[in-house]
């Protein structure tokens, strides 16, 4: 199991153009990425190109990841996914 | 067989129980042919009595039988409870393989998909489609032959001519008196014009008028005649006020529309048609409807003073009408019940028919001589072509309404359209569905930028003069695709599910179907 997803959290919204990302320890190997968009059938292989790099540029390998994704451009995806994964990497919250 | 079109795409030229098309060959390529339909004369009593006691009797003193076809306006919008309901009839009867012609649907004409299922409904010709309907008939192979889409002056067209042969029509009037004379603007289900009705009126070889507000003789005004109607039924409610219309349509307060409305406005005053007299046709959608506004503003700064307004009404049109910036308003179509109480009051703001907005073969329509029309867009590709009917997952969600008919004959052609919707660029290299070739339209205006389609020289040397910046489209689609990506492409079967006609009748564009 992953050691660096240490909590569950979120970043984003369910705003038009943005999306909510929700992060969990994940008890595989993987990244279990599950993505819910009315965009999927045309960009569905971008979001989750974009998912997995951001992923990798911080090393996690391992986390539960749903997203509900509102047609939100790549760079607000990827700045979600980014702050939601850096919010579960945390051990505590900082408020 | 299937052909290529004009604008590229493959048309079938026979369809299954539809019988022979011509590919669309260009704005006025293709000639008329044959004489306009006329529907049998029938014998009437003497005392003239044509109110029946229920929607049941109607149907079976109109002598409809399976297999044949029922036809409907679309006045009365989301709020319409006539189609579900005759249809709800027409399956008790046990009648079967009905065409369904009306002017358009709406998303609660869902209600349907039980009689398509069950067969009582096996094809359908309309504007437009949305919902769940439009849902299920763009993914499944529902009915015996795909769905015919028509313009508003298509369908009048079709009709005239006899290609979309009407046996009954049940056209709904929120007034009317026993002997068939009806109007929209009195009763609690006012929607104004009836002017997409008057076709059917003119040429069904029935006509059943349906009101829940029996009037004393004669209604008036008259908007559908008694010399035209064969029978009156009384119903207890023909439609929800509040699915017909709202009080007055608000102008946008999006400033991303209004931008791109004063942008638009730029263009109109550069473009030399801004100018005493001028003809306009307001869009319905935020952006183009605002475009008004700063009409108006131009006008009072000017003193600029329009000719008519034509196509569907607001209550900002008609305050326009009333202050004096336009001199009449020619009007198919109400969208709030400002627009009907304008129309109830104005004498110089009258109803026109389907025909007379915008049949391509009429002897003249106001699309044919208007000279700024404004136009949406759910895409439109580098060569200008426009998609107005199915949405970026392929499903159909809107309408042909006016789009192709005002286009080929308005002077200017001015689509103005937000560069970004809900992450999918709006230029696109091959729009999923032509409704309007890119021939006739002039420019695109979005917020973030301008083009002149590439055969307006003349325009885009006024553009210039005037200072305003343009780009190409190909460069409006790059700045939109850099922030969006590019879309993957749809997977969609080989099977035809609905059939784009252009407003000649020929084949501008197929639907296929969504897997």
């Amino acid at each position: 199991m992953s050691t660096l997803i240490k909590r569950c959290a979120q970043a984003g919204s369910l705003e038009s153009g943005d999306a909510l990302v929700q992060v969990a320890p994940s008890d595989g190997e993987k990244l279990a990425l599950h993505i819910k968009s009315k965009v999927g059938p045309r960009f569905s292989k971008s979001m989750h190109e974009s998912v997995h790099a951001v992923a990798e540029e911080l090393g996690v390998t391992a986390a539960a990841v749903e997203i509900v994704d509102r047609g939100a451009l790549d760079f607000v995806l990827r700045a979600r996914v980014t702050t939601a994964l850096r919010r579960a990497m945390e051990a505590e919250i900082h408020e | 067989m299937m052909v290529v079109n004009k604008v590229g795409r493959i048309v079938p030229s026979f369809v299954e129980n539809l019988g022979e098309f011509q590919p669309y060959a260009g704005l006025f390529a293709t000639p008329p042919t044959g004489n306009h339909y006329a529907p049998p004369i029938r014998r009437y009593p003497g005392t003239g009595k044509k109110l029946l006691a229920s929607l049941r009797d109607a149907i079976l003193a109109s002598g409809l039988k399976s297999g044949m076809t029922i036809s409907f306006h679309h006045h009365f919008r989301n709020g319409d409870m006539l189609v579900n309901m005759v249809v709800e009839e027409i399956a008790a009867l046990g009648l079967k393989d009905i065409t369904l012609a009306p002017s358009s649907l709406q998303s609660i004409h869902q209600a349907l998909i039980p009689h398509i299922r069950s067969g009582v409904i096996s094809a359908i010709t309309t504007s437009g489609l949305r919902g769940e309907l439009a849902d299920v008939l763009t993914r499944e192979s529902l009915l015996k032959s795909p769905v015919v889409i028509r313009s508003h002056g298509g369908r009048a067209r079709a009709i005239a001519a006899g290609e979309l042969k009407i046996d009954v029509a049940f056209l709904g009037a929120s007034a009317a008196d026993v002997y068939g004379n009806m109007n929209g603007i009195h009763g609690p289900a006012a929607c104004g014009s009836l002017g997409y009705a008057m076709v059917d009126a003119q040429y069904a070889d029935c006509v059943i008028g349906v009101t829940d507000n029996i009037v004393p003789y004669p209604a008036l005004p008259i908007s559908i005649s008694q010399t035209q109607v064969d029978f009156v039924v009384q119903v207890d409610k023909i439609g929800d006020p509040k699915g017909i219309m709202t009080g007055a349509t608000r102008l946008t307060r999006d400033p991303l529309e209004l931008h791109i409305a004063a942008q638009a406005m730029r263009v109109i005053e550069a473009s030399g048609y801004f100018r005493e007299g001028l003809s306009f046709q307001a869009g319905t959608g935020g952006a183009s409807l605002a475009v008004a506004k700063f009409l108006k503003e131009r006008m009072m700064d000017t003193g600029i003073r329009g000719g008519f307004c034509t196509g569907g009404s607001t209550g900002y049109i008609c305050d326009m009408l009333q202050e004096g910036y336009f001199s009449a308003i020619l009007d198919t179509q109400c969208f709030d019940l400002a627009a009907v109480e304008s129309l109830r009051t104005n004498p110089r703001h009258v109803e026109m028919s389907a025909s007379f907005y915008a049949n391509i073969h009429g002897k003249a329509c106001t699309a044919h001589i208007t000279d700024i029309m404004m136009l949406g867009a759910t895409e439109i590709d580098t060569a200008f072509n426009v998609n107005v009917l199915t949405g970026s997952d392929g499903i159909m969600m809107g309408a042909s309404g006016g789009h192709s008919d005002t286009a080929a004959g308005t002077k200017l052609r001015l689509v103005t359209a937000p560069l970004i919707r809900g992450r999918f660029p709006i230029v696109v290299d091959n729009v999923h569905t032509v409704v309007t070739p890119g021939e006739c339209i002039d420019v695109l205006v979005t917020e973030r930028g301008i083009a002149v389609n590439s055969t307006q020289p003349a325009l885009q040397e006024r553009l210039n003069e005037a200072g305003i910046m343009t780009v190409s489209i190909e460069e409006l689609q790059w700045r939109a695709e850099k922030l969006t990506g590019k879309p993957e492409p749809l997977a969609q079967s080989e099977d035809i599910v609905a059939l784009v006609e252009y407003r000649d009748g020929t084949l501008i564009d197929v639907v296929r179907r969504v897997l």
